[in-house]
């Protein structure tokens, strides 16, 4: 349960650390020198703990998609620090993140546009194998087949094309592709907001096994704060790009202290009776 | 018929164009050079089924052409001989694909007739034969100029959308002047400063090099843009984050989504550059005398006393039509086609 | 305004590299100019000495273009060595018959081209339609140079219109009306060929144009109010698909220019394209990059023209960001 979470991630020696995060995105027009600079990360602080289920919430525009991106090294931030293992991701060269990358991956929002519609999804879940030039054939298939049934898709849709799953199966798939690599952190950003709610909560049980299984840390970017509620056991909040507050997520809802916190719990439905399918975790 | 297989018919019968191309020395009576002056000018012959006598044959047959009494230049059917059409027969040598002798022809007539299938020129080469051994030289230069164009525009497209920068802007403000000239312009200048005297050979490729370089710009810009919206997609940033290089990213990722705006832009450009190749020649740019070009053969008609009385010489222009026809609605097709695959 | 400063500049920018781009072409040339020179009776040795000076023949490239730029910018084209006069003269007798063809040929393509496509577009379902597009397809089949030929042998063999050139043997002598009468007379078989090449694909590139804005809301509210059908098509539909059509209209040019000089040379019309063909062969250098780069004038300021209209119809463009 949350409440019980809760405890693993105080005191804990953190995983990541993020240190005054900032970056600004520019907006060039060709042929003016004229240029709008649109701040998205405004010195961001987080610490993130082994075995954490960390939220990160806050409205549009606060920053949160490019905090997940920064995170996992596809964008570079202005300035600030992501001390990961004793290093600093920013500062490091294109080999070494090349072999850090494997163990902070990232789940994109709609799993149609992140996964290439031309490969199978054998091949899929395979390539990030075969980029890091893992093992013989063979062995990558076999890994890539094992991830596939973690996530409940059997070997028989291996050479499905991704059109041919449903969004939820589709999903899921981005989460095997990830898991191949062992990672350590998943980011997973708006991962299952496309979805209806027994979908939802199919993969929230899939990675609770999964976070059981392979001891991951997971950061939870969202914005539903109902299912933020049900799942996670500390909440962030972002706005403007900063950390505003921080709490467990049972305090947060208790007694949310900023007001963009208050707003943000405020504005949940409480929809009496409906619960996701029980004893699911 | 559905789509696809309309597509592939209309690929089968531009396959098959070309393999007559190829083998134009069997489909073809004569050789394209050997020249018969007292033959000169002597319009296309009526198959006949019906002789003198009006009895009926079997075989198709045609009478030789004599000159009209008192003229040089107009011909009438001399009926003294009939020559029936046979099929098979050993004629003037050739080889095939330069390399194996053969006599063998697809149809032909005995000594001393000589069947102009589609009349005579001022040399009293047989234009069906040149017709043929000149598709050879132009359906395969527009084809081989094609593959060019495509091949620098994929180049330049993919490496400017992909890796952007200075290289980016200073490729495409080059591309926008090639855009902004009027190709036959352009196409014109280009060869003007190249040597004007070449031999058969040398000649085609210079052809060759020639229009494919003209042509890079657009698809360049269509492989840049296609590039650019795929770079940005959501299963590049994920493979980028598995640690995969650019190359691999533009050579698994990117550029498959091209292949095809590629196919569409060939059928498009192939008959564009067949007819680049027909202008340069029809100019006395392209290949000279005597190998033939469905262009050269067309130059004759500049003279007015060609154009006002031997109507047959245009004939190797008609031959252009299917072939547009064919390669256009393989575009239109294709274009539709692409439109619908997954994007 | 600021939109319409950057699409001069824009064009001013393109005809400086196609003029550096035919120079770059020219210093690919095999021989040397000067030396061919000398060898045409022609040109008389003190000639030579001040071309030589004047244009910088012996020196390096960029001595060479910067001293064509300079005599560009006081008018002056360059030295014809074949004609053996200046370049200017020659080229812009050329260039204004070119520009009758092309002019007449664009103004009347789009006459035809718009009533067509929207009529095309109107009678889109049924046999009508399936004729239009069959009829475009063949039509579009057939290239400019075999057209080209096909009038002209109909025209020399039914003597109904002069088989080429520009005027008759008598023109000098002739009333204005006459004169008038004989050059259209001539001008009549190039125009047609011109405009029958381009046509196809204007009326298609309309009618598509037309479909898409014909799907739109506000048409079928204008058709449900009962406003005449031609009304609606004219003046709501028409001038919805204005853009595209415009920025074809800029690309049409450029396909008519290249179509003229096919024509030119066929017809024996004295405009650019055959003089460019002469000079070619002549290995006439300034004549060449004179006929290129005029070419290419005549095409920017056509894109300019739809510039100006597209600014003029869209008032996005008038008041948005520049």
């Amino acid at each position: 349960m949350a409440a019980d979470g809760a405890q693993v991630c105080v005191g804990v020696e953190p995983l990541l650390r993020v240190e005054r995060l900032s970056k600004s995105y520019v907006h060039r027009h060709p042929l003016l020198l004229r240029q709008h600079p649109v701040t998205a990360l405004n010195g961001v602080d987080l610490v993130v703990g082994h075995g954490c289920f960390l939220a990160l919430v806050g409205e549009s525009g606060s920053g949160k998609s490019t905090l997940a991106r920064c995170l996992a090294c596809l964008e570079r931030p202005w300035s600030g620090s992501v001390w990961f293992h004793g290093k600093d991701l920013v500062k490091l060269g294109e080999a070494e993140l090349r072999r850090t990358r494997p163990k902070i991956q990232l789940i994109f929002q709609d799993a149609a546009t992140a996964l290439n519609p031309r490969f199978s999804a054998l091949d899929l879940v395979e390539e990030p194998l075969r980029i890091q030039h893992y093992g013989s054939a063979r062995a990558r298939r076999q890994k890539a087949l094992e991830a596939m049934a973690q996530v409940g898709l059997p070997p028989d849709c291996a050479q499905r094309f991704p059109h041919q799953f449903s969004g939820g199966q589709r999903q899921r798939l981005a989460i095997a592709r990830a898991l191949v690599q062992e990672p350590e952190l998943l980011v997973l950003d708006e991962a299952l907001s496309g979805l209806d709610l027994s979908l939802q909560a199919q993969i929230m049980n899939i990675l609770f096994e999964l976070r059981q299984q392979h001891a991951l840390t997971y950061l939870y970017i969202s914005h539903d704060l109902g299912l933020v509620r049900q799942v996670a056991d500390e909440v962030a909040v972002m706005d403007g790009g900063r950390v505003v507050e921080r709490a467990s997520a049972a305090e947060l809802f208790r007694s949310p202290q900023q007001p963009v916190t208050q707003a943000l719990v405020r504005a949940v439905p409480e929809i009496a009776g409906i619960r996701p399918v029980a004893g699911s975790w | 018929m559905s789509r696809d297989r309309k597509m592939w018919a209309i690929a089968a019968g531009l396959v098959a164009l070309h393999a007559a191309a190829l083998f134009a020395g069997f489909l073809a009576p004569y050789d394209f050079a050997t020249q018969n002056r007292s033959l000169a000018f002597v319009p296309p012959p009526r198959l006949r089924f019906v002789d003198n006598a009006g009895r009926v044959r079997l075989r198709p047959f045609v009478y030789g052409p004599r000159l009209h009494q008192g003229s040089f230049t107009e011909y009438e059917e001399d009926r003294s001989r009939e020559f029936p059409l046979r099929f098979f027969v050993l004629g003037e040598p050739y080889k095939i694909f330069g390399v194996w002798n053969a006599r063998l022809h697809l149809f032909g007539i005995d000594e001393p007739g000589r069947i102009l299938l589609m009349g005579s020129d001022g040399f009293g080469r047989d234009l069906f034969s040149r017709l043929l051994y000149g598709s050879r030289i132009s359906l395969f230069a527009g084809l081989l100029a094609a593959v060019l164009s495509l091949g620098i525009g994929l180049f330049l497209g993919a490496f400017s959308g992909f890796y952007g920068g200075w290289q980016d802007d200073a490729i495409m403000r080059v591309s926008e002047v090639f855009l902004a000239l009027p190709w036959v312009y352009l196409l014109l200048a280009l060869r003007a400063f190249l040597p004007l005297r070449l031999n058969p050979a040398g000649a085609f490729f210079l052809l060759i090099g020639v229009i494919g370089f003209v042509g890079w710009a657009r698809p360049a810009r269509l492989v840049r843009g296609v590039v650019l919206s795929a770079r940005e997609r959501a299963f590049v940033l994920a493979a980028r984050g598995f640690g995969a290089s650019g190359p691999y990213l533009l050579r698994r990722h990117a550029l498959p989504q091209t292949f095809g705006i590629l196919l569409t832009q060939a059928a498009l450009l192939v008959p564009q550059y067949i007819l680049a190749e027909v202008t340069l020649s029809f100019l006395g740019l392209g290949v000279a005398e005597p190998v033939p070009s469905w262009g050269n053969m067309l130059a004759e008609l500049q003279q007015y006393h060609v154009l006002a009385s031997y109507w047959w010489m245009l004939l190797p222009g008609f031959a252009l039509v299917p072939v547009f026809l064919g390669y256009y609605a393989l575009a239109n097709l294709l274009h539709e086609r692409v439109k619908f695959v997954v994007p | 305004m600021r939109y319409l400063v950057r699409r001069l500049l824009h064009a001013v920018l393109v005809l400086w590299g196609v003029s550096v781009l035919s120079f770059l072409f020219s210093e690919m040339a095999p021989g040397d100019y000067l030396a061919e020179m000398r060898m045409m009776p022609q040109i008389s040795k003190e000639t030579i000495a001040a071309q030589r000076a004047q244009y910088g023949l012996d020196r390096p490239l960029p001595i060479k273009y910067a001293r064509w730029l300079k005599s560009v910018a006081r008018g002056d084209l360059g030295y014809s060595f074949a004609y053996n006069m200046p370049a200017r003269k020659l080229l812009g007798v050329r260039a204004r018959n070119t520009l009758m063809l092309t002019c007449t040929a664009v103004l009347l393509s789009w006459l035809f081209a718009i009533p067509l496509g929207v009529w095309a577009a109107h009678h889109q379902r049924g046999w009508a339609g399936r004729v239009f597009g069959a009829g475009t397809s063949v039509l579009l089949a057939i290239p400019d140079l075999l057209l080209a030929l096909v009038f002209l042998m109909v025209a020399v063999r039914t003597r109904l219109l002069p088989p080429g050139g520009m005027v008759s043997v008598n023109f000098a002598e002739l009333t204005p009306l006459g004169k008038l009468q004989d050059l259209t007379a001539h001008m009549l078989l190039p125009v047609v060929v011109i405009v029958l090449g381009t046509l196809p694909m204007l009326v298609r590139h309309v009618r598509a144009a037309m479909l898409e804005v014909l799907d739109a809301a506000f048409i079928r509210a204008a058709r449900g109010h009962g406003l005449p059908e031609r009304w609606v098509l004219f003046r709501y539909a028409l001038p919805a698909a204005a853009n595209p059509l415009i920025s074809l209209f800029g690309f049409s040019v450029a396909t008519l220019l290249s179509a003229s000089l096919l024509v030119e040379v066929i017809m024996s019309w004295p405009g650019l394209g055959p003089m460019l063909l002469e000079a070619i062969f002549a290995r006439d250098l300034y004549l060449v990059i004179g006929a290129v780069v005029l070419s290419t004038l005549f095409l920017v300021a056509g894109n300019l023209v739809a510039d100006l209209l597209l600014y003029a119809a869209d008032p996005r463009i008038r008041t948005g960001e520049p």
